[in-house]
C-alpha cells in the first residue's frame, strides 16, 4: 500500500530501536545514532503518529535485545540541524528518517536529548559487549 | 639566572619554600615566595583547577631539571596534593598507569564475537585490526599520560558501531569525550568533547599511532 508522505510537526515524538550493545548502565551510547547503511546520510526512526513504542519494539528482529528511545522532532531539528522526513514503507507507515551527517558532536547531542521509553529486558545470561 | 631548587626542598610540602623557588617558578604560575610555606600560606590560592593544572605542568618542567632527590617522586608528591585540593572529580593518582586497562581490554574483546548483522539491521562485524588500534591507542595514551603527568582518567566505554567502527566514550562529571576509530587504517580517528553543556569544546582528527596526551589532560581537567 502506498502511504501519503506527510510533514512531521516539531512537537511530535519519534521512536528509535537501540540494540543492547549501545546501552550502558541504562543510558544510551552515542553509538546508537550512526547513519545506516554505512556511507548513507540518514538513520531510521518511527513517527509516533503511526506507531507506539511497543510497535517499534516489536518490529525488531530480536525485540529482547532492543530498547526503544524517544526523541522530540523539534529538538532534533533545532539542536542538530538535521532534517526529519516521513518516508513511509510497505508495512510501516510510521517509518521516517533523520537526515544529515552524524558527526561525533551530533551523536553526543542526540544521546543527551533522547529518553528511553522501553528499557532492555533484564537477562542475566547475556552480557553487554559495551564496557566501561 | 637563578638556579633551579633541589627537588628534595620542593618535595616536602610543609617545608618553607627554597629561597630562590619563586624565581624558578614565576609567580603568575605558582604563587610562592621565598620563605613561604606551601601548605599553610599558599594552598588556598591554588585551589582553582585550571590554575592548578597550569602550576602542575610547570612544576613538572622545573623538577625535570633537578636530580638531587628523584624528580619523579617529588613530582608525584606535589601533583598528588593538587588533584586532592581540586575536589573529588579531579584525576586520580594510582599505583599503575595501566591498572584497569587490562580488564577493559579483556571485556571489550567480546565485540570481536559479534556476527554479521548482529543488530538485526545489517551491522558489520568488528575487525580485530580495528579493535587493536583502539586498544593500542588507549594503552599508549594512558601510559603517556602517566609517564608525563602522573595522571590517569577513568576507562571509557568501548562500543561497536554498525559500520564496523569503534567508539571510545568517556562520560565524566564535567567532561564528555567521544573518539571514533574507523574500520579503515587509512582513515584518521575523529573526536569531539565538551563540558557536557556544549561549551569548552574540542573537535578534530587524531592519529591513533600517537598518544595525544594533551587530549587526556583536557579530559581530566
Amino acid at each position: 500500500m502506498d502511504w501519503t508522505v506527510e510533514s512531521i510537526p516539531d512537537e511530535d515524538h519519534l521512536y528509535r530501536r537501540v540494540h543492547r550493545v549501545h546501552m550502558s548502565r541504562g543510558e544510551v551510547e552515542p553509538t546508537a545514532f550512526k547513519n545506516y547503511p554505512a556511507g548513507s546520510e540518514s538513520m531510521s526512526v518511527d513517527w509516533a503518529r503511526y506507531s507506539t513504542p511497543e510497535e517499534t519494539h516489536a518490529r525488531a528482529s530480536k525485540p529482547a535485545v532492543n530498547a526503544v528511545l524517544r526523541l522530540i522532532t523539534g529538538e532534533v531539528r533545532a539542536l542538530t540541524q538535521q532534517k526529519v522526513e516521513h518516508w513511509p514503507q510497505e508495512g510501516n507507515r510510521s517509518h521516517s528518517e533523520v537526515i544529515g551527517k552524524k558527526s561525533n558532536k551530533l551523536r553526543l547531542i542526540l544521546a543527551r536529548i533522547c529518553t528511553v521509553v522501553i528499557p532492555l529486558e533484564h537477562n542475566p545470561q547475556e552480557t553487554q559487549p559495551s564496557s566501561r | 639566572m637563578t638556579s633551579i631548587p633541589a627537588a628534595a626542598d620542593v618535595w616536602h610540602l610543609s617545608r618553607p619554600a627554597p629561597k630562590n623557588f619563586a624565581y624558578a617558578c614565576p609567580s603568575a604560575w605558582l604563587p610562592l615566595e621565598p620563605g613561604g610555606s606551601y601548605r599553610e600560606k599558599r594552598l588556598p590560592l591554588m585551589c582553582n583547577w585550571p590554575t592548578l593544572m597550569e602550576n602542575w605542568l610547570t612544576l613538572e618542567g622545573v623538577l625535570q631539571g633537578s636530580t638531587s632527590y628523584g624528580s619523579k617522586k617529588a613530582t608525584l608528591e606535589l601533583t598528588g596534593f593538587i588533584p586532592m585540593c581540586a575536589g573529588r572529580y579531579a584525576p586520580s593518582i594510582v599505583s599503575s598507569p595501566l591498572q584497569g586497562i587490562d580488564e577493559l581490554v579483556e571485556s571489550s574483546r567480546k565485540i570481536l564475537e559479534l556476527e554479521q548483522d548482529w543488530d538485526g539491521e545489517g551491522a558489520s562485524t568488528i575487525a580485530e585490526s580495528t579493535w587493536r588500534r583502539a586498544i593500542d591507542f588507549l594503552r599508549r595514551s594512558e601510559s603517556s599520560l602517566w609517564n608525563k603527568y602522573g595522571l590517569r582518567v577513568e576507562s571509557p566505554s568501548i562500543v561497536p558501531a554498525s559500520d564496523g567502527s569503534i567508539d571510545l566514550h568517556w562520560k565524566l562529571f564535567n567532561r564528555e569525550l567521544l573518539i571514533n576509530i574507523p574500520p579503515s587504517a587509512n582513515e584518521q580517528a575523529t573526536y569531539y568533547g565538551d563540558n557536557r553543556q556544549g561549551r569548552n569544546s574540542v573537535e578534530g582528527k587524531l592519529d591513533t599511532n600517537g598518544s595525544n596526551p594533551w587530549l587526556f589532560v583536557w579530559l581530566s581537567e
